[in-house]
């Protein structure tokens, strides 16, 4: 910090002057974009040791971002007053905006915009509209116009359809005479393999729908809540909900609640660093080396056999069967909720633990000559005061538990009724490219945090600012 | 009646010592079980539970796990990677978030509520809906696959928790610093760098810390803006390589993942002070 100082200093020496000043305004910068670009230039294209890049990288970064706040103060402080204290609070919260914008606040419209759209594709649709039906059952199919076969074809294209369409010439005895004759394949397809052979392919059995969702082409049709209709509708999105509330009610209960309980015993004990050290550990693993611990406490092997599943183990060795745990829905789900529990109780136990810290002594001398005991000091004294820190936790712990993705995707990849919102998404939008379906569920959650949007607003509203 | 007083508080003392214990050796028993099994052979991990390691029958150790993933081909290189691209998407972020906290807590300009609303809002969109309108910004921009994308990144995906905390300490430091450095001539920009970053600076570190781990761990942001050639793969893209091409190649994955721990715990350590007056020290005076 000192070093800024420094340099705030030694800029103020500098500008005390006017010519320092409009000298300052060109050339300062002048060279510092000079530099930027050179640094960019440098660092996409240059083959200096790895070293060398690390080090310049990481100067290019810092460096860059702080000498643009230092400059464009400085570029503030040029104009007339009045133009400038307008403009200074978008000095702070300026490149915030921006930034967040870009990367958050866009992609987020876009989504509700998508969400309002149809993702069946192009074939379906045709397929549907062909079909005249009388509830479930079709009673008329219209024939296909070739337009319309065209764009199937186009579509199938990526799946060698001339190789297939050959062989089914060849097989057909009135076109392979065609064939012969013309020296070249029908171009206009008939009827009979494009409804018999063609229409399977794309809506048959699961490999084929897959591969043609890959090479999908979607209507977008605009149909305002339809997806969100259809949502509400499926199983997989009530199961997802229903799980993404046992993720929302355990996740910070137990990570609050544990954090609290530890930061509490550990500035009681003899050994709080030692503790609290042991208690942070699991948030420095990435989540495969996550995976891979809970995958030998989970683990399942057939009664009779070794178990190398802790849980397993334990429960064989008090004579009980061994159980398929994390296909047990919704067991689960909770399951799962304790691997969140163990990384995220470290992050609340260290900053409840801080606040703890925060406590005025003389709070708790009142309270002891008033006669209260260790756990009356705790409940009357302690909690209440550190409320604000527990509210701030307990929201950031819940808001990662409704987006909470790593953890299932890694141990059951949603499978055996452990969906989540996230997973669901991330499913609809990178597997089945579903993309408006993908945006639905993002903006459903996004709806549901409304609540505690609403409730830190609130802490907002009486503050004083200059 | 002095004895009998004391004798109770050795007994508290003796049961907040045994509860914490308990506890601290319950959450460190996946990592036993990781540190264990990264010292087994092959063999032994797929046919026994690692707390079976003491038993005659599988007591082995080798550091051979070790070995192979330290002289694995690029470990190292995606070790600098790492480090380049954690450091500044850690310092970036936080320096923008703390402009902007401050911004948000002290100075009044029209649509600072609005703005803040969206700031906390923006807390809970998943970013995989970010990802794909983002990698056609960059393709567009020539960005793809540089360190600065990643950066970039991190520091949009990472700002509005940063925001949020930082926001919660800064608003709460006393009111009466900051009227009488106004008093004295200093302007917000001034008041900012000399007085609040140096107050905040227990509140930077805690959040430095958090912020460093998550980009640390991350996998899905670097992948898909950097990539996964041993150019510039980060280490846990890395580690994914080392479960195997038939994911059974648990004795080197856990072995990885405990040399990918020790950064993290070493900037934990090495922070520690900090947290003796952490990230939300301020935010409690009500």
């Amino acid at each position: 910090m000192n070093h800024i100082n420094n340099i705030v200093a030694l800029f103020c020496r500098i500008t005390g002057s006017i010519i320092g000043k409009i000298l300052t305004a060109v050339i300062v910068p002048a060279i510092a974009g000079f530099l930027l670009v050179q640094g960019y230039f440098f660092l996409r294209d240059a083959n200096a040791p790895k070293f060398v890049m690390v080090f310049i990288a990481i100067l290019w970064g810092v460096g860059g971002i702080l000498s643009l706040y230092f400059i464009t103060n400085w570029l503030i402080n040029m104009l007339p007053s009045k133009i400038g204290s307008k403009l200074l609070p978008f000095l702070f919260v300026g490149p915030a905006l921006v930034i967040l914008t870009w990367y958050l606040l866009f992609p987020t419209i876009r989504s509700v915009y998508f969400s309002f759209h149809d993702d069946s594709k192009k074939v379906y649709t045709l397929l549907n509209e062909k079909h005249i039906r009388k509830g479930n059952t079709v009673i008329k199919k219209l024939p296909f116009t070739q337009d319309e076969k065209n764009s199937v074809i186009d579509i199938l294209k990526g799946i060698n359809f001339y190789d297939d369409y050959s062989k089914w010439i060849d097989k057909n005895e009135d076109m392979s005479a065609y064939k012969v004759e013309y020296g070249a394949l029908p171009k206009a397809i008939p009827e009979q393999y494009f409804v018999k052979e063609l229409i399977p392919k794309l809506t048959g059995g699961f490999q084929q729908q897959q591969m043609f969702r890959s090479i999908y082409q979607p209507t977008d049709r605009f149909i305002l809540l339809g997806n969100y209709i259809k949502a509400f509708k499926s199983r997989d999105f009530m199961i997802s909900l229903r799980n993404n509330l046992i993720w929302l009610i355990l996740g910070p209960t137990l990570a609050v609640l544990f954090g609290l309980v530890i930061a509490l015993l550990a500035d009681r004990s003899d050994f709080e660093i030692l503790a609290k050290a042991l208690i942070f550990m699991p948030m420095a693993i990435s989540f495969i080396g996550a995976g891979v611990i809970w995958k030998f406490i989970y683990a399942y092997q057939p009664s009779g056999e070794n178990q190398i599943g802790l849980l397993n183990a334990i429960i064989t060795a008090f004579g009980g069967q061994p159980q398929n745990w994390l296909t047990l829905s919704p067991l689960n789900s909770v399951l799962l909720v304790f691997i969140l529990v163990w990384m995220q109780t470290g992050y609340a136990m260290v900053l409840i633990s801080s606040a703890i810290k925060g406590v005025p002594e003389d709070l708790y001398e009142a309270a002891r000559i008033d006669g209260a005991g260790e756990m009356r000091i705790i409940l009357s004294v302690v909690i209440p005061y550190i409320k604000g820190t527990i509210i701030t936790v307990g929201t950031t712990i819940m808001i990662l538990s409704l987006k909470i993705f790593d953890i299932v995707y890694s141990m059951t990849g949603g499978n055996f009724n452990s969906d989540v919102l996230a997973t669901l998404q991330y499913r609809e939008m990178f597997v089945y490219k579903n993309y408006n379906m993908g945006s639905t569920y993002a903006i459903i959650l996004l709806i549901a945090v409304i609540p505690a949007v609403i409730y830190n607003i609130r802490q907002f509203k009486d503050k004083e600012a200059f | 009646m002095i004895k009998s007083v004391s004798l109770q508080k050795r007994i508290k003392k003796l049961l907040v010592n045994g509860i914490l214990l308990l506890i601290c050796l319950t959450w460190t028993v996946p990592t036993i079980g990781l540190l264990v099994t990264s010292l087994r052979p092959k063999d032994d991990v797929s046919k026994s539970g690692w707390w079976k390691a003491m038993d005659k029958e599988y007591r082995t150790f080798t550091v051979e796990n070790y070995k192979k993933v330290l002289t694995g081909r690029g470990f190292f290189n995606s070790f600098l990677n790492s480090l380049t691209v954690a450091i500044p998407a850690t310092i970036i972020p936080i320096l923008i978030a703390a402009f902007a906290a401050y911004g948000f807590a002290w100075i009044n300009f029209p649509g600072r509520k609005l703005f803040f609303m969206i700031v906390v809002a923006l807390l809970v969109v998943p970013l995989q809906i970010a990802l794909i309108p983002i990698l056609r910004d960059y393709l567009k921009l020539n960005l793809n696959g540089t360190f600065l994308a990643v950066w970039l990144g991190h520091t949009g995906f990472g700002l509005p928790l940063a925001i949020y905390l930082l926001f919660n300490y800064i608003n709460t430091l006393p009111k009466s610093i900051l009227e009488s450095a106004f008093i004295d001539g200093a302007t917000h920009f001034t008041c900012f760098i000399r007085l609040i970053l140096p107050l905040s600076l227990p509140a930077l570190a805690s959040f430095a810390i958090f912020q460093f781990l998550w980009v640390w761990n991350d996998l899905l942001v670097s992948v898909i803006f950097l990539g996964v050639e041993s150019k510039v793969a980060v280490l846990t893209s890395q580690l994914l390589n080392l479960i195997g091409e038939r994911g059974s190649d648990w004795h080197l994955l856990t072995a990885g993942a405990f040399i990918t721990m020790i950064v993290p715990l070493v900037v934990f350590f090495s922070l520690q002070k900090f947290f003796v007056k952490g990230l939300l020290a301020g935010s409690v005076k009500e």
